[in-house]
């Protein structure tokens, strides 16, 4: 959606207009949606956390001031809901640099397992078995993370809307994004290095 | 990994999303051209965003979507209601 027609719809919606308020609910859903369902790995309670999320929405209008898209406020919104709901996993954890690094080497032209070239993932697997290999490595992620990494790069919010939608800082979601990059690309490795495939092959 | 290529590693970040300085960006690509082991971080780097960024569902489930706005519909008129109520 164009920021001129939800500039639009946000007007209509302020004039008490329930089909404008609908339809950037119904633009902004799909996405978090998605959002959810990684976040919680439940499609049912990734719903009911979607409904409960648009009703928010709805009671929480007025306070919306346009400081940022409407989409990302209401991923703000469904990310408070579904982090009091996984609260107890381990969201405390931080990633260390060294262990998300290729390992073994400080010498020049050693080759670590994890520094092999990649293959095309879409072609090494297919489309179900590629899915619950990225579910899995993401399940790995501390929360904090994960929610910079679905933002920023699963959903392509740029730094700034990330940050909007996480009440963090520039530096920080971009501190989180390089960690989550890293700790992703070690976990899938493994998978989709050219040395894994060609072991598959044989 | 080499020292020098660890230093790399923040910024092979800033390089994908193109966010990286000229100067740096210079120096990143005279180091890729020299280091196979840097190479093959950004490619995998770049794969990983981008085979996280696909396959994405523009619309939700028909049925879904037929709940969700009766949902909104009912709460929007409660507080239309509310409000109304409250102004009297
Ligand atoms: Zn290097």
């Amino acid at each position: 959606m164009s920021k001129e027609t939800e500039q639009a719809l946000i007007d209509s919606a302020r004039d008490g207009d329930r089909e404008a308020f609908w339809k950037l609910v119904e633009d902004a859903a799909p996405m978090a949606l998605r959002l959810l369902t990684r976040l919680t790995g439940n499609k049912e309670q990734a719903e009911d956390l979607l409904s409960q999320t648009a009703l928010k929405a709805v009671d929480g209008f007025e306070k919306f001031r346009g400081e940022s898209r409407f989409s990302t406020w209401m991923m703000s919104i469904a990310l408070n809901l579904a982090r009091n709901e996984i609260r107890q996993s381990k969201s405390r954890k931080e990633i260390n640099w060294d262990d998300v690094i290729p390992a073994g080497a400080h010498n020049h032209g050693s080759e670590s397992a994890d520094l092999v070239e990649w293959r095309d993932p879409q072609e090494v697997f297919e489309q179900k078995e590629l899915r619950t290999l990225l579910d899995n490595a993401l399940e790995e992620l501390p929360l904090k993370y994960k929610t910079v990494f679905l933002l920023r790069d699963a959903e392509g919010f740029s730094t700034k809307e990330t940050a909007k939608a996480l009440g963090l800082s520039e530096t920080a979601v971009k501190s989180r994004a390089v960690r989550a990059r890293l700790a992703l690309r070690k976990s899938l490795a493994p998978h989709f290095g050219r040395k894994e495939r060609e072991a598959h092959g044989s | 990994m080499a020292r020098d290529c660890k230093r790399m590693l923040s910024e092979l970040s800033d390089y994908i999303d193109d966010e990286l300085a000229e100067e740096l960006c210079v120096e990143l690509e005279k180091h890729l051209t020299d280091c196979p082991n840097c190479r093959v971080m950004l490619d995998s780097l770049t794969k990983t965003v981008r085979v996280y960024c696909s396959d994405k569902e523009e619309r939700l489930p028909d049925a879904l979507s037929a709940k969700l706005r009766a949902a909104v519909a009912k709460k929007w008129d409660d507080k239309d209601s509310k409000s109304r109520k409250s102004h009297e």
